[in-house]
């Protein structure tokens, strides 16, 4: 059974293909998680921190939580992946990848094993379609929409990607300050969610330097498409697709 | 007794600040001397340039091109290419920097010549779409002006 | 731990223990080499910049390695103390030090200016090139600064003109040295790079350095002073300047170490924490206490008669060559100058119970410095130890100070010097002239035993 539900200013959408699920509770926790967290809700706990009408100090527990994974991919990703912007908390680029993953969590309570949960394009896949077919999840061409340029056959695989064709350049590389314009869109596909996430969006903003990056983190591989729709990806990359690089 | 103090402690701060600093990746900007010049995809048969010499129809079909030797920073890199069909199909390293005395950067990084491809739109049935995060809110933004366009406003 | 250790020590005493060890050394270096070969140096040399790197790495591993034997021989080694001796190892500590920060620095030249050519960048983009991609190469120059400081403040000039205590404190920056720069040889040294084999060796020999540090100047000393809580008992005058200090404890007759040799003490009162001086010991093992005499030498010695009884110490030992196992003849000549009179004391007695015909003679200045009188006139009585007091201000006999040693006299004073092992404890100028006059009488050098208290 498939349900989309908007949250996070996004359509999540939630796919299970082994018995019946009560989706309810697991979008009920998908918007609490907004509320906690949103940028866009004034009374968000992260509104209030950042307006100092709350304490980091007595912040919630998953508030803390979210912060702590943000500090270790910040130093883990040499600051590529920051919280931080302009002196405000902003972990929205953690929040998501980290909310799919509480969502596909509660799921496998239930005992489902078969399952996808997408969040705006960023998707973690448990298990297969049905039967033995894995989950087809096609990576857009930034331009024609509709068309795919890769289909990443996916098993117990999440994949996540970062691209400025929709909302325009909007990733910054932290440690200049300016936008991020040597990729169009970057795919990077692995073991979870949470990680796939923050890999996009910090490895995005190294630009030319993404895929070189990517291809030195073990269990994570990805692609990148620059401005000119010339794409280059990690090596281990092409064994998750549905073709061989390059069409014949 | 209190200055062997303040420099155990000047000493202690130093060598923390030295042990945590923070060593980057390097650019690693190793091109592949692919032969056309240009970025798209060339026609059978072009020559974008005078460098990229054909060798041999190679196995995988298509035209072989031998890239120039480019000098990069830990040595010379060369690379064949076979193009077929207007596309690139292989990439080979030809050259590849084997002076280990050059820089240990690269047996750190110990990274394959890359290949790239001019991305292709395929239609195809899919479970799930992966691509760059779009609010509905833009989506509907953009179906509004959509509607608005096929109104004629 | 510490019967053993000195037993085990004793057997591997003198020219084989050297040999060994020089063989050790040598072996080692070749395995260096030969990890160099096959990293990178079968690569050979293709350009001036090749020329330069190939000659950094070499100094890069060579002088880390020498910097590795620089520790050990200061670590408190007994074999290294039993082979050397203690001078013989500062001396050869100096030397080495000099050899080391030549590498060193040599290294860091070649490979900068070698990596610059390669890369085409001017020198100081290199270095921050270096210090900005390379893992562990910002520790490995400030640890090359450190051992630059270490090095040039130990120079007799620049040393005289600080205090032991700010020198010293400044010398253990040597050990942070060494393990900041450990990090960049591992992390990007072209021939550990990838070479797991040549890692783990390299990794061995600092484990090695480190475990002799430890056991050697930290462990052994502690267990020791666990074992028999030496504190000091009390300190008496012996002479008109000198005085001894009786340190007392459990078990010290226990105590392994030969007549002769020495000590480093440490003594735990807010002033002395921190040093470790050399003092041989007046006193012989097999007694309840330890006994070492000193006369007003510097500042340190001239506090020494206001020690508390009751404060703790911490020796590191026993050191030295100056013992009865060094003696192969049946006679022994046995001099002493000054304050060199104090491990002569106990030597005597220990060669005079092992049954070797024993002769002292003590030069002093006055008669009221002579120390230990009443225990020399016991040995002589005793065990027929022939006892000659030359006490400068006498001139009886009409000696001077300076012609004692002189051939003719010293022939006539023992007639059969040429046959005697000989033991020479006192000031630089009475021994280099005695061991002169016992060259000119053709007494072979491995029969001459000096100790000298000025390291």
């Amino acid at each position: 059974m498939r349900r989309t539900e908007d949250v996070m200013g996004m359509p999540i959408t939630i796919d299970v293909r082994d018995g019946d699920a009560d989706l309810a509770p697991v979008y009920d926790e998908l918007r609490r998680i907004d509320e906690l967290f949103s940028t866009f809700k004034p009374d968000s706990e992260i509104c209030r921190i950042n307006d100092g009408r709350l304490a980091l100090a007595v912040a919630g527990p998953e508030v803390h939580e979210v912060l702590a994974l943000c500090d270790t991919y910040e130093a883990r990703t040499g600051g590529f992946f920051s919280a931080r912007r302009d002196g405000a908390l902003d972990p929205s680029g953690l929040v998501k990848g980290w909310a799919i993953a509480r969502a596909a969590a509660m799921l496998d309570a239930r005992d489902h094993r078969s399952y996808f949960v997408d969040a705006g394009g960023d998707v973690q896949t448990r298990g297969s379609s049905g039967g033995s077919e894995p989950w087809r999840v096609g990576i857009r061409h930034p331009i024609e929409r509709g068309s795919f340029v890769r289909v990443v056959l996916a098993r117990d695989l999440a994949v996540a990607t970062s691209g400025t064709y929709e909302k325009g350049p909007h990733i910054l590389d932290p440690h200049t300050g300016r936008a991020a314009t040597d990729l169009v869109s970057l795919t990077v596909i692995g073991r979870t969610i949470l990680e796939a996430d923050v890999l996009a969006t910090a490895a995005f903003a190294m630009g030319h330097r993404a895929i070189d990056y990517l291809e030195n983190i073990p269990g994570y591989e990805a692609y990148a498409i620059d401005p000119s729709l010339q794409a280059t990806w990690t090596s281990g990359f092409d064994a998750w697709c549905e073709r061989p690089a390059v069409g014949v | 007794m209190s200055r062997a103090l303040a420099t155990l402690a000047a000493t202690v701060i130093g060598v923390y600040w030295l042990v945590t600093f923070k060593v980057t990746p390097a650019p690693v900007d190793v091109p592949v001397a692919a032969a056309p010049s240009s970025r798209t995809t060339p026609a059978p048969g072009a020559r974008a340039t005078s460098t990229p010499t054909p060798v041999a129809p190679t196995a995988q079909g298509g035209t072989a091109f031998t890239g120039t030797t480019i000098e990069t920073i830990w040595g010379p890199v060369q690379v064949r290419i076979a193009v077929a069909g207007g596309k690139i199909v292989d990439a080979t390293a030809l050259q590849l920097p084997s002076d280990r005395s050059r820089s240990a950067r690269i047996s750190q990084y110990s990274a394959p010549i890359l290949r790239s491809e001019a991305i292709q739109a395929q239609s195809a049935r899919v479970d799930i779409v992966s691509g760059a995060t779009y609010t509905s809110r833009a989506y509907a933004l953009s179906l509004d002006s959509a509607l608005k366009h096929a109104q004629g406003q | 731990m510490d019967r053993t250790l000195p037993v085990l020590a004793r057997r591997f005493a003198g020219r084989p223990a050297r040999d060994i060890i020089w063989t050790g050394f040598w072996l080692n270096a070749i395995a260096i080499l030969a990890l160099w070969w096959i990293g990178s140096g079968h690569e050979g040399i293709k350009t001036a910049a090749d020329a330069l790197n190939v000659a950094g790495r070499l100094t890069g591993l060579l002088g880390t390695y020498l910097l590795l034997w620089e520790l050990v021989l200061m670590a408190r080694v007994p074999w290294l103390d039993t082979a050397f001796g203690m001078e013989g190892l500062v001396s050869l500590h100096r030397r080495n030090g000099y050899l080391i920060l030549g590498a060193l620095v040599a290294h860091a030249v070649t490979q900068t200016i070698g990596y610059a050519m390669d890369n085409g960048l001017g020198l100081v983009q290199q270095l921050t090139d270096f210090v900005r991609h390379d893992a562990g190469l910002l520790p490995a120059i400030a640890a090359l600064l450190m051992l630059v400081a270490v090095t040039m403040l130990s120079i007799s000039v620049a040393r005289r003109q600080l205090s032991y205590q700010t020198w010293y404190f400044i010398h253990l920056y040597a050990y942070l040295a060494v393990a900041l720069a450990f990090a960049h040889e591992i992390a990007i040294g072209v021939d550990f790079v990838g070479a797991p084999g040549a890692v783990a060796y390299w990794s061995v020999l600092y484990a090695v350095t480190i475990g002799a540090l430890v056991v050697f100047r930290i462990a052994r000393p502690l267990l020791r002073y666990e074992r028999h809580r030496f504190q000091v008992d009390r300190v008496e005058r012996e002479a008109h300047e000198s005085i001894s200090v009786y340190v007392t404890g459990r078990d010290v007759a226990t105590l392994s170490f030969q007549a002769g040799q020495f000590f480093l003490w440490r003594f735990l009162d807010e002033t002395r924490w921190s040093e470790a001086h050399p003092f041989s010991l007046s006193s012989g093992p097999g007694t309840p206490y330890l006994r070492f005499t000193t006369k007003n030498m510097g500042d340190y010695t001239a506090g020494l008669k206001r020690l508390r009884p009751g404060t703790p110490v911490i020796i590191e030992g026993p050191f030295g060559l100056f013992t009865p196992e060094a003696c192969r003849e049946t006679k022994a000549l046995l001099v002493g100058g000054g304050m060199g009179i104090a491990p002569i004391r106990p030597l005597a007695e220990a060669l005079a119970r092992g049954g070797v015909d024993v002769c002292v003679l003590y030069r002093c200045k006055r008669e009221r410095d002579i120390a230990f009188r009443g225990e020399l006139d016991a040995l002589a009585s005793r065990f027929k130890v022939r006892v000659e007091y030359l006490v400068s201000e006498r001139g009886s006999r009409g000696w001077s100070r300076l012609e004692w040693f002189r051939k003719a006299d010293l022939v006539r004073m023992v007639p059969d010097v040429t046959e005697r092992e000989i033991f020479i404890c006192g000031p630089h100028g009475m021994t280099r002239q005695l061991v002169n006059t016992l060259n000119s009488l053709h007494v072979p050098a491995d029969r001459i035993h000096t100790e000298a208290f000025n390291f």
